[in-house]
């Protein structure tokens, strides 16, 4: 709907806002090096390196505030007459999940531009070797964590009301940001234990870090990997495909049992 | 058309608000519930409307049954009481978002229906501005947009004026001789009388007698 677009707006300002940082410094910027920007850079589990993390998730933030209600704003006002036409709410579910994440593409695609297009007219920008597949594995990766975040949020939403829905998500990425630090006080991660690198690939906040990934393309590795470890772009495809499948059939099975016994949803009348 | 009621039931929370109901109903005629705020008239109407499931019982229209053969009533419309439609869009955005759910009609048929009501459609005004009876008149345009074989309408005539119930009652004898089954729950005894072929009273969740 074109109201959803207009909030496109504020990925602009978002991918601007996370570049202006390169005013303080006089050297040409790596295209890479502008992935990793937007990808919370090059994090050490330090805490004040995870609470950096923390508000790097401002944007994320915003796009699941805006798009928290893009699926769940049908059953506020006019879920009764929309749903009693409605025979495959499947079918319904599945097309308005895919629009969602096509916002989530939008949102990203459009962040990502305007930085490169603020860098591109304020700064000296070279498009490294290497770079162009970065951004490719970051929309991938940045689609599906904001998708599934977006779409949970709709869906709590829908069984438990708006009020809960966004604070829940936003508590779990945050909790899960945070978990990041164990890996500096109780599980060292220089130490090179193969159950640190299960368990930091288990948190789905570390999948979104481009710079802890490998490759085995050897000139992109050199610009990734900060831990050394094997921890592959397909991993994260993967991990988090997989969460987002789960979160899709969820959904469906919520809506397709879900039952009108209230008019509206957000003032509860009955 | 036939629309079957066999026995429903319905439970929320403990508490029993539908009990072993039952209903016959036939194309071509107006039935009228009549009860008390609360006495289970509008959880009826969602359980008939396939928005409810029930707990026992079953529903069927002409010999489909309902969440077994299909999951809501076909070709139905419906006005819920204190439902709404998007708030945010003038009226005739809202009825072209719900048309296109089923793309059964086109922009003509949906200003036809608005200007049936008494409402202009190009009225430039989004929902949030209109007055308590202008909203009951649009809902009204929805459910008679696409031309239903059966119509829900529960208290039609809330928040009308004389003229907006008048109007109301005479769309709603045109329906009827076009075909549709409709059934309407008003607290409003004359609404009832003046329209329906058979009234049913209801209280605490049970049909409990024919009236006429």
């Amino acid at each position: 709907m074109k109201i959803y677009s207009k909030y496109l707006v504020l990925a602009i300002v978002m991918g601007i806002l996370q570049t202006l940082f390169y005013s303080r410094t006089n050297v040409p910027i790596l295209f890479s090096d502008l992935i990793f920007v937007l990808s919370f850079y090059k994090p050490i589990f330090y805490i004040t390196a995870i609470m950096e993390m923390v508000a790097k998730l401002i944007p994320a933030f915003l796009f699941q505030i805006i798009y928290g209600t893009y699926i769940y704003r049908h059953f506020c006002s006019a879920g009764i007459y929309f749903f009693s036409r409605c025979s495959n709410r499947r079918k319904w579910f599945l097309k308005e999940a895919l629009k969602l994440y096509g916002y989530s593409v939008l949102y990203l695609f459009t962040m990502t531009s305007a930085s490169t297009a603020f860098c591109l007219i304020n700064f000296e920008v070279h498009f490294d070797k290497g770079s162009l597949y970065l951004v490719i594995c970051f929309l991938i990766i940045y689609s599906l964590w904001y998708y599934i975040a977006a779409l949970s949020i709709n869906i709590i939403a829908i069984v438990a009301g708006s009020q809960y829905s966004f604070v829940i998500i936003a508590g779990v990425q945050l909790i899960l940001t945070l978990m990041l630090t164990i890996f500096d006080t109780w599980m060292p991660f220089e130490n090179n234990v193969p159950m640190n690198k299960i368990i930091l690939q288990l948190n789905p906040i570390s999948h979104l870090v481009i710079s802890w990934h490998s490759s085995k393309l050897a000139y992109i590795n050199k610009l990734i990997n900060t831990w050394n470890i094997n921890f592959s772009f397909n991993i994260s495809f993967a991990y988090l495909g997989l969460i987002a499948l789960i979160s899709t059939v969820v959904g469906i099975n919520i809506i397709n049992n879900k039952q009108f016994i209230i008019t509206n949803n957000e003032t509860g009348g009955i | 058309m036939e629309l079957l009621v066999k026995n429903i039931s319905k439970t929320i929370r403990n508490r029993k608000i539908l009990i072993n109901n039952s209903l016959s109903l036939e194309g071509g005629h107006v039935y009228g519930i009549v009860g008390r705020n609360g006495s289970g008239k509008t959880m009826l109407f969602r359980a008939i409307s396939g928005l409810m499931k029930i707990d026992s019982g079953e529903i069927s229209c002409d010999g489909k049954i309902l969440h077994r053969d299909i999951p809501i009533l076909p070709n139905t419309g419906i006005i819920l009481e204190n439902a709404g439609l998007y708030p945010e869009f003038t009226g005739m955005k809202n009825l072209k978002l719900l048309a296109q759910i089923n793309s059964k009609i086109g922009d003509n048929e949906i200003a036809e229906a608005i200007s049936r009501v008494g409402l202009d459609p190009y009225d430039k005004r989004i929902i949030k501005k209109y007055s308590l009876g202008m909203k009951q008149r649009i809902v009204l345009a929805q459910a008679i947009m696409e031309k239903p074989d059966i119509l829900l309408l529960d208290e039609p005539t809330n928040a009308l004026d004389n003229a907006g119930v008048e109007l109301i009652r005479k769309i709603i004898r045109e329906e009827k001789e076009r075909g549709a089954l409709i059934l309407i729950a008003s607290h409003n005894k004359e609404d009832i009388q003046l329209l329906a072929d058979q009234v049913y009273f209801m209280n605490n969740g049970q049909i409990m007698n024919k009236v006429v």
